[in-house]
């Protein structure tokens, strides 16, 4: 027994430290993270020059699950909130495990509101379930803007700031099809089927490919898993050999195993690879001209604006109901601005 | 079947294998593009991760356990790496000794849940520590892929050999199951992980330590997990704090198509690797016929059942026969 | 005396191996209690299980209220009203009194629910009609013992039942709840029930019922009216057979003590157990079923710990702590139940045979393939294992072989302390004289060699010396050479008698 304890000891304390570790270096990159323009970073300081005090405001963020897109949402929030005085302590950020947690995530909003937030960052896995709670919550005088996904029925929101994801994928697809030249052919990895992200996303790249003269061969699942997707396009490349002139992607997760497949069969530069999402891990492949080119939503900018607007609603001002972020390209050019 | 036949047992592989063989060949009709030297090789390295994350699983089913957690095991393992790297480590050989030091560490912490802790079966631990993984790889990350790994570390998982590009990953699991079949079937502690899955009170009885047999199981399949992790990160170019999902229920599929089983002290090397092949064969046939995931999801789960239903028959049959023989014996 | 409520008429019943039931025959009567009574295997359970249709005879006929039946499975005889209350209890102690009488019976109300209403009514009448007194929405788990076998007699009468068996009713039971139980089936008998009675007590035989019943070796040997019977007369009815020379006893010279217990316990098992066994000398271990016997010799195996005493081995007093200490010190346990605790089945002869000593067989890293296979030709040489090859998985093989697989492994150990329990259990005459050869063997090599046995004969054929043990107490030593070496007086000791001069 008395063995055992020690192992266990050992353990814990291996763990420990591996997690502490782990956290500093969490902590000195969340110091360099904003990558966003630091105009509209002023303009919210000049903002809250004649508010009165907000530093005992409270704000919620719920999102849609855990990855790095929902987490640059997060940082925009708190961004903001401290570009307007507010302690960062007083943002609460939670998200279900997974998208498809619909309930989970009603639980976290009606949670918050029973922690008596004054704002309230929202995107909806689930419009339709979330709509009670949202009417609570905006009952109760809580300022609740949507962010990154809407509730279109929900009418007592702030505001939706986001980018429609048909939008930004047919945009984007718009400009790689244009840079491709027209005529080329294109395969596209998509995330899980039957999510409905992903779904709208893959309709506007096919849309936007198509609108600029080039040709979809064919749509995979690869789940949003770089070793799925690089399964995937292997087999693309065997299947339609010397045929694909470009892949397109639904999240940047898939576009690095695509591109280290296409790298892997010496095709390097021949196949064109287009990331969505504008994830670190690919913007570092637009550095290596891996990647061509990546759309990206701006989570950051979303987060943040989405602070200044609820803080305006709280001084009574409106908004109009869609914000449009728009989508940015990153490509060879500028990666170095979205590079931590 | 001959009477001659009868006697003497298939090897396990023998199912799986057949099975490949049939399915090649009808996809070699159906798809011009199936049979060609760089799509075998396609399907090796597509082999690789879920074989060796199988083999793992594999020493654990074999003491009648489960590991739920290697999914997240393989994603904690390659972010730990990719945290180093991140902070400039760039030593190959650190880097891979922290891997397969995460791996040891999760492996032995599920064994301990299930050995010291006492608890009630390794599935409820497993389960627990999954998550626990995952979180751990998601906070260390913040979430975020990490990409940027030295070529020495990405060498297993990216690196094909030859002018038929055979890719070096698939060479590893050769290694690796080679290694572990000698392990299994020639060393002390192999023999006595079978006879602790076969009857752990027998084994006791006989002076075997099970606890630390079922201990070593784990930490294997933590091990065998990290090293899915190395070939992970050089096959994507990242570390993913997401990734491996499914890989628990591939590894589980992989190895039941290859003859273990959930009671324990059944199963062999090779059926999980012909397990793990037939598995890649399916998915890489659906994909060049344009097949969706739904088809796939489909044809995968008919397959484990039906491998199990044939192992079900099979191991029917046998009770039977044995019966019959000791009936004859007894009536002589 | 009632009609005859079932009767059994020369029934055989073979397992592999052996022959359970041989022209067995018996009767039971409405309003009678019938005692049953014989040695550890004598074949009562195979009877019980054959009037409750979960054995199908080979031979012989089966009749209820007079007309010749079949049973093909249990339900055929729930169907007749027989009904059995065994020794472990089919309660959920998680559910109350009505769930577990009603269970598989459920009577539902008019929506299609569950009238409970109408069920705990029932329920209450039933256990009334026993003259016990419950509220039956308690859970059975909050009951004693004897209550919850109250619920089960209960369940049987619910089923109409003409004919309860109850197998050892009173193994788990105090004083008062085997009084209370007495009380229960004597309602019973005048409510008109046959019920077959059980027991190894011998007094309880004589107290309750109204015939008995001896059987030996899957015979019928006598049915007498209890009134007429003497304790001597029935003991001798249940062992009486000679001893033929099935035991190849040899000359032996017992020599230092090799193993010693003093004031061993394990509380609810075995308490306070002294004693010595020498080497070169054959010890026994006699007394019923349930006596502590496998218990003890577990715990001296660490097995399960004992609670405290303590333990030499050669005179110097040994910590074991866990199997492995045991086998350390020179300890072999061949379990009673070898596929449970001896063997995995699956696996090869080979493999089996290198259980205890893998760790030996090493050459470099890996095992000596070389070796094993030699080691495992020479036990099977030795101890003429029959196999086709040592490649079968050891579960093919017939019980006698397999034993000889578990006395193999432990041979392939430097053993000095070999305990045996139960090693004939269920192989036939020919391989138990090659397991009392490996015995002989051992004890000219000077070790120690212990069997736990509950077939008299074999004790007496083979022992130098046999210890009696008694619920969890040692009851008597008796030396080959005493007076008392002999079947009647170490049943009486097993059965709770005391012995002259003791």
């Amino acid at each position: 027994m008395k063995k055992a304890k020690r192992w266990i000891g050992i353990l814990l304390v291996l763990a420990m430290a591996f997690t502490l570790g782990a956290c500093g270096g969490g902590g000195s990159d969340a110091g360099t993270t904003p990558p966003a323009d630091s105009g509209s970073g002023t303009a919210a300081d000049s903002g809250d020059s004649g508010a009165k005090d907000v530093s005992s405001l409270k704000i919620g963020v719920v999102m849609k699950s855990f990855d790095e897109f929902q987490q640059q949402v997060i940082d925009g929030a708190k961004q903001g909130a401290k570009d307007a005085g507010i302690p960062e302590a007083n943002v609460t950020a939670v998200a279900p495990n997974n998208e498809s947690e619909i309930m989970a995530q009603v639980q976290s909003v009606e949670d918050l509101i029973a922690k008596n937030v004054d704002i309230l960052l929202i995107a909806a896995n689930q419009a339709d379930t979330l709509m009670n709670a949202l009417n609570t919550a905006a009952e109760k005088g809580i300022k609740v803007v949507m962010v990154d996904t809407d509730a279109p029925d929900f009418k007592d929101k702030v505001t939706y700031i986001g980018t429609d994801n048909y939008e930004a994928a047919y945009e984007g697809a718009k400009e790689f099809g244009t840079r491709l030249g027209g005529g080329k052919n294109v395969v596209i990895l998509r995330g899980k089927l039957g999510d409905p992200n992903h779904e709208k996303r893959t309709e506007g790249l096919v849309a936007g490919l198509e609108e600029t003269g080039n040709t979809v061969l064919e749509t995979q699942d690869a789940n949003c898993e770089s070793d799925k997707a690089a399964n995937a396009m292997e087999a693309f490349i065997t299947k339609y050999p010397n045929q694909i002139d470009a892949v397109m992607v639904t999240s940047d997760s898939m576009a690095v195993g695509a591109a280290q497949a296409i790298k892997g069969a010496g095709l390097g530069g021949k196949i064109k690879v287009c990331g969505f999402d504008g994830f670190q891990a690919a913007i570092d492949l637009v550095a290596t001209g891996e990647i061509e080119m990546i759309i990206a939503q701006k989570p950051f900018e979303i987060g943040r604006q989405g602070v200044e607007c609820a803080l305006g609603a709280l001084d009574g001002k409106t908004y109009d109901p869609y914000i449009n972020t728009g989508i940015a390209i990153i490509d060879g050019d500028n990666y170095k601005d979205y590079q931590d | 079947m001959s009477s001659k036949m009868k006697g003497k047992k298939l090897p396990a592989f023998a199912g799986p294998l057949m099975a490949v063989i049939l399915l090649s060949v009808i996809l070699t009709i159906v798809s011009a593009q199936f049979l060609t030297m760089d799509n075998w090789m396609n399907i090796l390295r597509q082999t690789a991760i879920n074989a060796l994350v199988s083999c793992g699983m594999l020493m654990v089913l074999l003491t009648g356990g489960i590991d739920l957690s290697v999914g997240p095991v393989v994603a904690l393992s390659s972010c730990a790496m990719g945290i180093l790297v991140q902070r400039g480590v760039t030593n190959p050989l650190l880097l891979i000794v922290v891997a397969l030091f995460v791996g040891f560490l999760c492996g032995g912490f599920n064994g301990l849940l299930f050995t010291k802790l006492k608890l009630p079966h390794p599935f409820v631990s497993t389960m627990g520590a999954r998550q626990i993984y995952r979180g751990l790889a998601l906070f260390i990350t913040g979430a975020a892929p990490i990409a940027g790994f030295p070529a020495a570390v990405m060498f297993l998982g990216y690196q094909n050999i030859g002018s038929i590009k055979f890719p070096v990953c698939f060479l590893a699991v050769i290694v690796i199951f080679a290694i572990m079949g000698i392990f299994l079937n020639r060393t002390a502690l192999g023999r006595k992980i079978y006879s602790v899955g076969g009857n752990k009170e027998a084994a006791r009885l006989s002076g075997i330590n099970v606890s630390s047999t079922l201990n070593f199981a784990y930490i294997m399949s933590g091990i065998m997990s990290a090293i899915a992790g190395i070939v992970l990160v050089g096959r994507v170019g990242t570390a993913l704090p997401l990734a491996g999902e499914t890989y628990d229920m591939d590894a589980i599929a992989a190895c039941v198509i290859g003859g273990a089983s959930f009671s324990g002290g059944k199963g062999t090397v090779s059926g999980t690797l012909m397990g793990a092949l037939l598995i890649a064969v399916i998915r890489n046939g659906l994909n060049l016929l344009g097949a969706q995931t739904d088809i796939q999801y489909i044809v995968i789960g008919a397959v484990i059942i039906a491998a199990v239903f044939v192992d079900v028959v099979r191991g029917n049959a046998e009770a039977r026969s044995r019966r019959l023989a000791m009936a004859k014996k007894a009536a002589e | 005396m009632g009609e005859v409520a079932v009767e059994l008429r020369n029934i055989r019943k073979v397992f592999p191996g052996v022959v359970a039931l041989d022209d067995m025959s018996i009767q039971l009567r409405r309003g009678e209690v019938h005692g049953l009574i014989g040695e550890n295997g004598a074949g009562k359970s195979t009877l019980i299980k054959t009037l409750t249709g979960v054995n199908i005879p080979e031979e012989g006929e089966i009749f209820v209220d007079g007309k010749k039946v079949q049973f093909h499975k249990p339900s055929d005889a729930r169907a007749m009203g027989i009904s059995c209350v065994y020794q472990e209890l089919n309660i959920v102690k998680e559910l109350s009194i009505t769930d577990n009488m009603f269970i598989g019976n459920y009577v539902k109300g008019k929506g299609g629910l569950l009238d409970y209403k109408y069920m705990n009514r029932k329920a209450r009448e039933i256990m009334a009609s026993m003259e016990q007194d419950v509220e039956p929405t308690e859970l059975c788990g909050n009951q004693g013992m004897g209550q919850q076998q109250m619920v089960e007699i209960g369940k049987s009468i619910l089923m109409d039942a003409q004919v309860i068996i109850l197998d050892e009713p009173t193994s788990s039971l105090g004083e008062k709840e085997a009084a209370e139980l007495f009380r229960t089936v004597n309602i019973l008998k005048d409510k008109g029930i046959a019920i077959l009675f059980v027991s190894h007590k011998l007094e309880e035989i004589f107290e309750l019922c109204d015939v008995v019943t001896v059987m030996r070796d899957g015979k019928h040997i006598i049915t007498k009216p209890s009134a007429e019977m003497t304790k001597d007369e029935l003991i001798a009815h249940m062992v009486g057979r000679s001893l033929t020379n099935l035991f190849p006893k040899i000359e032996t010279h017992p020599g230092a003590v090799a193993l010693e217990t003093r004031g061993l316990t394990r509380v609810g098992e075995y308490y306070n157990i002294d004693f010595q066994a020498r080497r070169g000398e054959i010890l026994g271990f006699s007394g019923l079923v349930g006596a502590g016997r496998t218990e003890l010799v577990r715990g001296i195996f660490a097995a399960d710990l004992p609670d405290k005493g303590q333990i030499f081995i050669d005179g110097k007093e040994a910590h074991i702590r866990t199997p492995r200490q045991a086998i350390e010190h020179k300890i072999a346990l061949l379990t009673e139940d070898r596929k449970l605790q001896g063997l995995v089945l699956e696996e090869s002869v080979e493999k089996n045979l290198t259980l205890v000593n893998i760790d030996t067989l090493k050459k470099g890293f890996l095992v000596d393939m070389g070796r094993i296979r030699k080691q495992a030709d020479d036990a099977v040489k030795k101890l003429q294992i029959r196999t086709p090859s040592v490649d079968k998985a050891v579960g093919e093989l017939s019980g006698g072989n397999q034993q000889k697989v578990v006395i193999g492994k432990w041979m392939n150990t430097d053993a000095e302390i070999y305990i045996f329990d139960e090693p004939t259990r269920g192989i036939d005459v020919g391989a138990k004289i090659e397991v009392y050869n490996v015995m002989n063997e051992l004890v000219r090599q000077d070790k120690c060699v212990i069997m736990i046995s509950s077939e008299l004969p074999e004790i007496l054929g083979m022992c130098d010396r046999v210890i009696v043990m008694r619920e969890g107490e040692k009851m008597a030593e008796i030396d080959r050479s005493s007076v008392h070496f002999n079947q009647e007086d170490i049943m009486k000791a097993a059965w709770g008698g005391k012995l002259d001069e003791q």
